[in-house]
């Protein structure tokens, strides 16, 4: 499996091309701001020509632009991402990124599982059962879910178990999973319940397709010639090679959702990175932005080459070359 | 003397009719309406038995094999006639008991399209687990079954192709594979459905050697379901010849080509080019294989027919004994001799040139 390793390599390789571009492309923000950054930092208090210049220097922003960016992506390609300019001033925009994992990162995966667990089996029944009454119902179910749109629920949610049944975790502050794994939980499940629909929708019509096509297979008529059963058939013939594209829905899925889910987490109020990032824009923290971006871009390119491996590992036609 | 002939006869008794299908009709709910793709017809196969059954694509022939296996997808249904296997009828068995006799009492081989085998699955996997559903073997055991197995269908190093996956294999050796897993639980009835069309001439002459081969070491008897009359002549016992979900002329294999008797038949049998015989262009039957959703009256065939009659145009012939064996459903059999001397001369002064060409 030395190819894995070779391919991994590669596929780093190119995606330095992409994290540069995308670095120059967000760098390029801060430039085109109208004013100037300091300017729209400083617009809700007043500030004298001076007090601006003074923090300009301090920001380094009197430096063209070019050195500003080389100096950030220089301190970016070590790991440091600069510090916030902000209310949270000082604070290394690392440590607020890394502040912020843990819950995008429980709240991502708990949506995917849901996602997956509602999405998979809606998609199976959809396709065995095509054109039937539980077809239509899978259907209707994932229609709702993709056009849902993911704040209305949310807030739906909110007025209907926290303001109506005054349930007391269905808003409210999100507890750390190191102070209390119940409470912290709790107030994950009408996020999760927000998010997870949303994708199970999306996984469900794919799989029903991708199922569809599978069941038309002609190794499914062989299985069948051969006495095989039905179940069988459907579960290990079929859904292993409808899951394959499917995979790929769900790794970008969860690579958004690592970004942080912008709207979900400021209608929960959960300081996940999706609220870092609304509240950096507020505030034009360019540099949490930046490097909230750029993380973004990370998180994808990784898990786009976790998805790239995991296809070759279920589908044997694709092999894996570090050469070429 | 007596006693030779009376023994002779009471053997050939003996030999057990394996398959018996009557009146078998197949039909599809279509957007055109109900289209029936197999129409009232009958066959049967002994013991060790090569039968044909030989057609135009939508001549009713993939769907004949497929019903037998009671695998009509599910806008289709069986609507009338029997199968028998072995004395009972499959049309009764539940669906749990046709999936113990599937691939295990009868079994099909498919053409090899590239998708035939499990992509994700490997060639052991795959027939390894059909081992293991009818017979009473564990993995280790079935495993190396599934070695003998390809070995006989004569995969070379079968020890380490047998954890290859099918894009692997070339299309000639998946069909290995295919024949290798169908007849893995030694099935008494094997329907192979053009098992060679999307192979060349050498393998499929080497596809049908291991047939032959296994056939005589296991007595299996095979339905060959093919639209090559070349195939039907190299392999087959006897013959049928399908038409618009009909049986049209059936006979012994020899008999269909020295003496074939429906029109269709020796159109067919006119249509094969022969090496060494010049000719501007191939012979064909002029016309189309009739849309099944919109049959023609009366015989069928007629439109095509060059001999057609009014007569033909309202009655829809059945089958009847042309001699011992042989049977034709057209109208103008009796009439055989004088109506179609041109088309029968043509045919044996063919066969003659064929012959001398050797």
């Amino acid at each position: 499996m030395l190819s894995v390793y070779k391919y991994i390599i590669k596929r780093s390789l190119l995606a330095i091309p992409t994290l540069l571009g995308v670095s120059m492309i967000i760098f390029g923000m801060l430039y085109l701001a109208p004013g100037g950054p300091v300017e729209v930092m400083m617009s809700s208090q007043p500030a004298s020509a001076e007090q601006i210049q003074d923090i300009r220097q301090q920001l380094n922003l009197d430096e063209p632009i070019y050195v500003q960016y080389g100096d950030w992506a220089w301190d970016a390609l070590h790991g440091e991402l600069g510090r916030s300019w902000s209310i949270t001033q000082g604070t290394a925009v690392n440590d607020l990124i890394i502040q912020r994992i843990p819950l995008t990162a429980e709240l991502a995966l708990l949506s995917m599982i849901l996602a997956i667990a509602i999405g998979i089996p809606a998609g199976i029944i959809g396709a065995v059962y095509q054109d039937q009454i539980a077809d239509h119902a899978a259907r209707v179910v994932a229609l709702s879910g993709i056009s849902i749109p993911d704040f209305w629920l949310g807030i739906m949610l909110i007025v209907v178990f926290g303001v109506q049944f005054q349930i007391s975790w269905a808003s409210g502050s999100w507890i750390p999973l190191s102070e209390s794994v119940t409470g912290n939980l709790k107030h994950l499940i009408f996020p999760v319940i927000t998010l997870g629909t949303a994708y199970s929708g999306l996984i469900a019509r794919m799989m029903r397709s991708e199922m569809l096509d599978a069941l038309n297979g002609g190794y499914i008529r062989t299985a069948q010639a051969m006495g095989i059963s039905n179940r069988t058939i459907v579960f290990r013939d079929a859904a292993k090679n409808a899951f394959i594209p499917v995979l790929t829905v769900i790794g970008i899925g969860l690579a958004r959702l690592m970004n942080g889910a912008l709207l979900t987490e400021t209608v929960f109020n959960l300081p996940g990175i999706g609220q870092l990032l609304v509240t950096s824009i507020a505030r034009r923290d360019y540099r949490v932005i930046q490097g909230i971006v750029l993380f973004v871009a990370v998180i994808f390119i990784v898990s786009n080459i976790i998805v790239d491996v995991l296809y070759a590992y279920l589908d044997p036609r694709i092999r894996l070359s570090g050469g070429d | 003397m007596l006693l030779i002939l009376v023994t002779k006869e009471s053997n050939r008794l003996m030999t057990e009719k394996i398959l018996e299908v009557d009146n078998l009709t197949t039909s599809f709910d279509t957007e055109e309406g109900t289209v029936r793709a197999v129409n009232n017809i009958s066959f049967s196969i002994e013991e060790g038995e090569t039968m044909g059954i030989v057609g135009e694509s939508g001549s009713g022939k993939s769907v004949t094999a497929l019903s037998v296996m009671r695998l009509i997808e599910s806008n289709g249904s069986i609507e009338n006639g029997t199968i028998h296997y072995r004395g009972s009828n499959l049309l009764e068995k539940t669906e749990s008991e046709i999936q113990s006799i599937r691939g295990s009492e009868i079994s099909m081989v498919f053409q090899d399209t590239l998708d035939s085998l499990n992509p994700v699955y490997t060639i052991g996997t795959q027939i390894n687990r059909v081992i293991r559903k009818h017979r009473d073997m564990d993995n280790k055991e079935a495993r190396e079954e599934t070695i003998r197995l390809l070995e006989q269908v004569g995969i070379p190093n079968a020890e380490e192709r047998i954890d290859d996956y099918p894009h692997q294999f070339s299309g000639g050796m998946r069909q290995r594979a295919l024949i290798a897993m169908a007849i893995s639980c030694n099935p008494s009835v094997l329907i192979a459905d053009e098992p060679t069309t999307a192979l060349d001439v050498t393998i499929e002459a080497q596809i049908f050697e291991v047939l032959d081969k296994i056939q005589h070491e296991t007595g299996m008897s095979i339905i060959v379901i093919t639209h090559d009359l070349g195939v039907v002549a190299g392999v087959c016992d006897f013959v049928n010849v399908m038409y618009g979900g009909e049986i049209v002329e059936k006979s012994k294999t020899d008999d269909i080509f020295g003496d074939p008797q429906h029109p269709y038949t020796r159109g067919l049998l006119r249509s094969i080019p022969r090496i060494g015989k010049e000719e501007d262009r191939l012979r064909g039957i002029e016309g189309n294989v009739p849309n099944p959703a919109a049959l023609p009256s009366g015989c069928t065939f007629h439109p095509r027919c060059p001999h057609a009659t009014d007569e033909c145009r309202q009655h829809d012939p059945s089958l009847q004994e042309v001699k011992r064996n042989h049977r034709a459903a057209c109208i103008h059999i009796d009439g055989y001799k004088s109506l179609h001397k041109e088309d029968k001369e043509i045919i044996i002064n063919d066969r003659k040139k064929g012959e001398s060409d050797d």
